[in-house]
């Protein structure tokens, strides 16, 4: 039985006044990758920013690597292992490549497999780029920074949410595979996504987020069999997602 | 020799307005908190060197670092306490907070020091140095000179530290600070701390030369702006540099417009130059997105 990383139980998130995310249970194994699959305004980012404590949110349960973060704020989740890497990518446009990566890798920052020369493997054409102001780079390499800036804080599980927003299909089929690579080194993964079936795909288990709400949960197959993926919930699959960003 | 004589004082003065420039700077840019007691950090240097009367040069340096440290400690507390836990609701708590912060301050200097337009006597050794027709006092070259170095060491922090990193990520995304893991309290506290001490620290290397009065910190946060708004916020160097216009612009107009409306002139020419230049000298590198 796998070791649970993030445990989440009647977990409500606000926006303002509006309850976005409504009593939503979750949970994801170290070093497992589970998807949480859901159309537009499901809730799905504002989930991610209650997770990691930035917006105002209430929960039955919420417990990381078995320990109680509620009263955590954002940056001493982000140094118990619980790294998100946000839609909107919140890069540092103004510092370079190398300077983005290495903002949270302070004296104070844990030692780990995710270091510089490690991103560069990862990524190449972060290499290429190293020296470059990270709001020069295209829609795929800020996500690619994203990530590796997120890596190199050595999360013990790591929260993407749609890092394959708005990029190309060449694009999204590199980043898929590294997400893969990622979670094979170790790292739990919740994987935020529209591009239904690459993220099932890669992950074991999966949720379907709708209006706030966890309206299916289950492995991989079961949800690529079930009615829901067809029924409109999710939207079309990734051809029709629009590709300048 | 008259335009040399302009140029010297100006430059001189526009270094030390730099430097109260570059308080407000980082406070506005790292925490979006636009800091209308920015001057009244200022007459705390000014009254807090005046009431230790420094009598020789080691006690007026010790006096400077005394009202930096008061400075940022006052500054530490006013984040801490009253700005901190408006910054993340919307509205504009933090204008009132700071405006009051200020009319506060003036308010218990009037009681403090009734007797308006004190200065002390020139700490340093020497009065005044004459050189190519241009007399110039040298507390005021000192004060600029130091400004000037004390620039340089806030940019070093900025560039060069860990500190400075945090600050900069702040300054540029604040939900990626977050999600890095920077703790953007403590940022934010020792943001706020700084740019009081640098004023208090103006203030301090102002009060030689320059008599000071409860209403002057008004004035001083009118210029502190100017030089922030003129300079742009890409880089420090543009609010240096607005510092310096502001202090040459200032001696020129005294010396060619009679009186008061020399203030006229000068806000008159900065005015053109938002209109023309409204981003600034120095923008940003990239285009935010």
């Amino acid at each position: 039985m796998m070791k649970t990383a993030l445990s989440v139980e009647g977990f409500s998130v606000w926006r303002g006044r509006s309850e976005i995310v409504r009593s939503v249970d979750l949970e994801v194994g170290q070093g497992e990758l589970v998807c949480l699959l859901g159309s537009n305004g499901a809730g799905k980012t504002t989930l991610t920013e209650g997770l990691l404590g930035t917006i105002p949110a209430r929960a039955g349960k919420l417990e990381f690597d078995g320990r109680p973060i509620a009263g955590l704020r954002p940056w001493h989740r982000v140094r118990a292992g619980l790294v998100l890497v946000p839609q909107e990518r919140s890069l540092f446009v103004g510092m370079t490549v190398e300077e983005n990566l290495l903002v949270g890798a302070g004296p104070r920052a844990k030692a780990g497999p995710f270091d510089l020369a490690a991103m560069y493997d990862l990524f190449p054409r972060l290499k290429d780029r190293a020296g470059q102001l990270a709001g020069t780079l295209s829609g795929g390499e800020r996500s690619m920074l994203a990530i590796a800036r997120g890596l190199m804080l050595q999360p013990r599980t790591l929260v993407l949410d749609e890092p394959s927003l708005g990029l190309a299909p060449v694009i999204v089929q590199v980043i898929m595979k590294t997400i893969g690579e990622i979670n094979a080194a170790g790292v739990g993964v919740l994987l935020i996504e529209q591009n239904v079936h690459q993220a099932l795909a890669l992950a074991s288990r999966g949720y379907v987020l709708e209006g706030g709400k966890i309206v299916a949960a289950g492995t991989a197959e079961s949800l690529l069999a079930s009615s829901l993926l067809e029924s409109g919930y999710l939207g079309t699959t990734t051809s029709t997602r629009e590709e300048a960003r | 020799m008259a335009v040399l004589q302009i140029i010297a004082t100006g430059v001189l003065q526009g270094l030390i307005y730099a430097l109260i420039g570059l308080g407000l700077y980082l406070i506005f840019n790292v925490m979006r908190v636009v800091n209308f007691a920015h001057g009244y950090f200022v007459l705390i240097g000014m009254y807090g060197v005046l009431s230790l009367k420094p009598s020789s040069l080691a006690d007026f340096a010790v006096a400077l670092l005394f009202v930096a440290a008061v400075a940022a400690a006052f500054g530490y507390l006013v984040e801490r306490f009253l700005i901190e836990s408006t910054l993340d609701k919307s509205g504009h708590a933090q204008l009132v907070i700071t405006l009051s912060i200020g009319v506060a301050l003036q308010y218990l200097f009037q009681v403090l020091y009734p007797e308006p337009y004190q200065t002390i006597r020139n700490p340093w050794p020497i009065d005044a140095i004459n050189t190519l027709g241009v007399t110039i006092s040298f507390a005021r070259l000192a004060a600029g000179t130091v400004s000037l170095v004390l620039a340089l060491a806030l940019s070093w922090l900025i560039y060069r530290t860990r500190l400075g990193v945090y600050m900069r990520a702040c300054a540029e995304s604040l939900n990626g600070a977050m999600f890095v893991g920077v703790n953007v309290r403590r940022v934010y506290r020792s943001t706020f701390a700084l740019g009081a001490a640098a004023a208090a620290v103006a203030g301090g290397l102002l009060i030689p030369f320059q008599p000071v009065s409860p209403l002057y910190g008004l004035e001083l946060t009118v210029k502190a702006f100017i030089v922030v708004v003129i300079g742009g916020s890409g880089a420090l160097w543009g609010t240096v540099t607005a510092g310096v216009l502001l202090g040459v612009a200032e001696a020129a107009s005294s010396v060619y417009v009679s009186g008061s409306l020399a203030s006229s002139v000068i806000y008159g020419a900065f005015l053109l130059i938002i209109l023309f230049r409204p981003q600034g000298l120095a923008r940003k590198r990239v285009a935010r997105t």
